[in-house]
């Protein structure tokens, strides 16, 4: 039960490699927050600083409004959940969680009724007895989780906990990982490399490219106003298309004028970019096949040859190539493309997201 | 190691019992192929002799009377045999618990000092690669009774101490053997601590253990196999210790380091054979007891 404060942390490695650089952050307390980007990124040392494994190079750091810096890790009230989950090979699953408490000298009933009140929410009862070895790669999971959950921490620190679990087993994890984050009622920071665990989990997601924080913000504003180009990229799949561009007035209206063709764009504060190069991004579900918005929508259409048709089921992922712009489209099933069909596609352009093309910074 | 070889004889045993599976059969045939050759030099070399030597212990000098327990009896009784075997225990007794904690104790200082500690192991590695008759000369001039131990204790006021001519022999052969194999185990302790997971350092010091309960919970624990290792290395090396001894001190040492490898030695040069094969066939018997309870003291299953 505690917030943390990250201010201006910094970690460098001897040899002066640049690990994570001026991360400042404010989680709440009982927040969900997961910190999300490509490996090196950071965001795992982040996670370490705030475990006490790592030491911080500078910056200062608060758990509950107390600085942590110069705070030995078994002091922090802090639990933490390994990637590969580091369950004491020689002690029983039972034994495994009780360790914390026999440290803290708790007394033995009260241990003994938390750990099974623990193996019970998790499921885990009849596995109390086993040595880790005998367990499944979602059971040593659920002990990991339960080791770190007797222990009723002010963290709970979780360092790709799904990242060794097949796919099914992550989507169930995830859901029960929301669940026991509510009943629980603690602050959870959570890396993941994954998007999916990220959208789907988080309160605030922080996304960090090269030690450095791109963007704070809940899941459906990262998804529907990136910052920037890396963003933009990182969060969705199939990722959102980009296009490089012309920004030139016609007749009084703005347009971004691509390989594809030209698109009108009606938003605010581009004025500055009339003339530049910009990047145009279209995500693939706005990007339209139907003949209802083909002709709804006449100024936003282009030719376009299908590369590829990925048939999902319920979507069609479409690889299309319109005079060399390459772009992704998501439409409806029903209709059956052949690679090389000449087809018509159509752009929403209220939805479109315009960068700039040095900066990669979102304009308008 | 152990460990290895217990799940290599398990397949063995499951490939060959399985009669059945003929792939499996092929495997069991493969593999004894594949024994065979070293099989054969060992059986030569070691355990042919080895069963002779069994044999002879029951039969008289020339190895064609058979007189029973005789020899075995002659040996219990022989003063000489009892100094060597209480010498050879009490030698093993302290010199191989030093010797584990010593080379536990570097292993995790030169793991402490990362950046220093290449150089580190290096230098307590030096002594195994000394040849024991150089290192002798050295003994000699450090503990010959006008040598420079003496110098030494003669400037601080110390009487000098007759190294190799009184019981302080004893302590001055466990130092020889310590200084001489901590490095080696050294090296051993290192490999058993790199196999241990960073991670559950790590995972135990945010579950709030201190370094001492660290070292008990996480690093005592994963070094279970590599002690039983350490320990059944060191007791066989410990018999090596009487090439020192013996270079130091001659055939007919001190009392206090009169071990059985002198006693052997003697009786072989007396030719009193079916005593020397009783009494190695009695050795063999307790160390080979010995080593199965190390083994199965600190190779559990995990």
């Amino acid at each position: 039960m505690a917030g943390i404060i990250l201010d201006g942390i910094t970690k460098e490695y001897p040899g002066g490699v640049l690990a994570v650089h001026d991360f400042s952050l404010e989680i709440d307390d009982k927040e969900f927050i997961i910190l999300v980007g490509p490996s090196g990124c950071g965001k795992s040392t982040i996670l370490r600083m705030i475990a006490g494994i790592e030491e911080i190079t500078s910056g200062e750091l608060y758990i509950d409004g107390i600085l942590m810096n110069n705070v030995e890790a078994k002091d922090r009230d802090i639990a933490m959940v390994f990637q590969n989950y580091a369950l004491y090979p020689h002690m029983s699953v039972y034994k495994n969680m009780a360790f914390a408490l026999k440290l803290r000298k708790i007394p033995k009933n009260e241990i003994d009724r938390r750990v099974r009140d623990a193996a019970k929410v998790l499921d885990i009862e009849e596995l109390l007895e086993r040595k880790p070895a005998a367990l499944s790669g979602g059971q040593r999971q659920r002990v990991a989780l339960g080791r770190a959950m007797v222990r009723d921490p002010a963290v709970f620190l979780l360092d790709e906990p799904l990242s060794n679990l097949d796919a099914k087993l992550r989507a169930g994890m995830r859901a029960e990982l929301t669940k026991l984050h509510q009943s629980l009622g603690t602050t959870f920071v959570y890396v993941t490399h994954d998007q999916t665990e990220a959208m789907t989990m988080a309160d605030r997601i922080v996304i960090m490219k090269e030690g450095m924080i791109q963007q704070v913000d809940a899941p459906q504003v990262l998804y529907d106003k990136p910052c920037n180009m890396f963003v933009a990229g990182f969060i969705g799949s199939p990722q959102m298309n980009f296009a490089h561009g012309v920004l030139s007035a016609q007749d009084g209206i703005m347009q971004a004028s691509m390989a594809a063709g030209k698109l009108p764009v009606a938003k605010l504060g581009i004025q500055a970019h009339l003339g530049k190069e910009i990047c145009v991004g279209i995500r693939p579900e706005d990007i339209h096949a139907s003949a209802a918005f083909l002709q709804a929508n006449p100024a936003r259409v282009f030719d376009a040859v299908v590369e590829l048709s990925e048939p999902m089921g319920s979507e069609i992922f479409l690889y299309l190539d319109c005079n060399g712009d390459k772009l992704v489209a998501r439409i409806p099933p029903g209709e059956v493309y052949r690679i090389g069909d000449r087809i018509k596609i159509g752009v929403d352009t209220s939805k479109i997201h315009l960068f700039d093309m040095e900066t990669e910074i979102a304009i308008g | 190691m152990s460990k290895t070889l217990k799940t290599i004889l398990q397949r063995g045993l499951k490939s060959s019992s399985n009669a059945t599976a003929k792939g499996k059969r092929g495997e069991g045939f493969a593999a004894l192929v594949f024994l065979a050759p070293s099989f054969a030099g060992i059986s030569l070399f070691f355990l042919a002799p080895f069963v002779d030597t069994v044999r002879r212990s029951f039969f008289d000098a020339l190895g064609i009377k058979f007189i029973g327990l005789d020899g075995y009896v002659s040996v219990l009784k022989n003063n000489a045999f009892r100094l060597a075997a209480a010498n050879t225990a009490k030698f093993v007794a302290v010199c191989i618990p030093a010797l584990l904690a010593a080379s536990l104790g570097i292993a995790l200082l030169v793991r402490g000092i990362r950046p220093w500690g290449k150089v580190f192991k290096t230098s307590y590695l030096l002594p195994m690669a000394v040849p024991v008759a150089s290192i002798v000369l050295l003994w000699q001039a450090l503990f010959h009774k006008h040598g420079l131990a003496n110098t030494v204790l003669a400037r601080f006021g110390v009487l000098p101490v007759d190294f190799m001519g009184t019981s302080a022999a004893f302590w001055v052969l466990i130092f020889t053997y310590l200084w001489k194999n901590t490095g080696y185990d050294m090296v051993l302790w290192l490999a058993g601590l790199d196999g241990i997971s960073q991670n559950l350092y790590e995972a135990a010091k945010v579950d709030g253990a201190n370094a001492w309960q660290i070292f008990v919970n996480i690093t005592m624990p994963g070094l279970a196999s590599t002690t039983g290792l350490v320990a059944i290395l060191s007791l066989l090396n410990g018999f090596k210790v009487f090439r020192e001894a013996y270079l130091v001190a001659g055939s007919y040492p001190h009392d206090s380091i009169y071990l059985l490898q002198h006693l052997f030695n003697n009786w072989y040069q007396n030719l009193d054979i079916s005593r020397l094969c009783a009494a190695a066939a009695m050795l063999c018997a307790v160390l080979l007891a010995i080593i199965l309870l190390v083994l199965r003291f600190f190779t559990e299953e995990v």
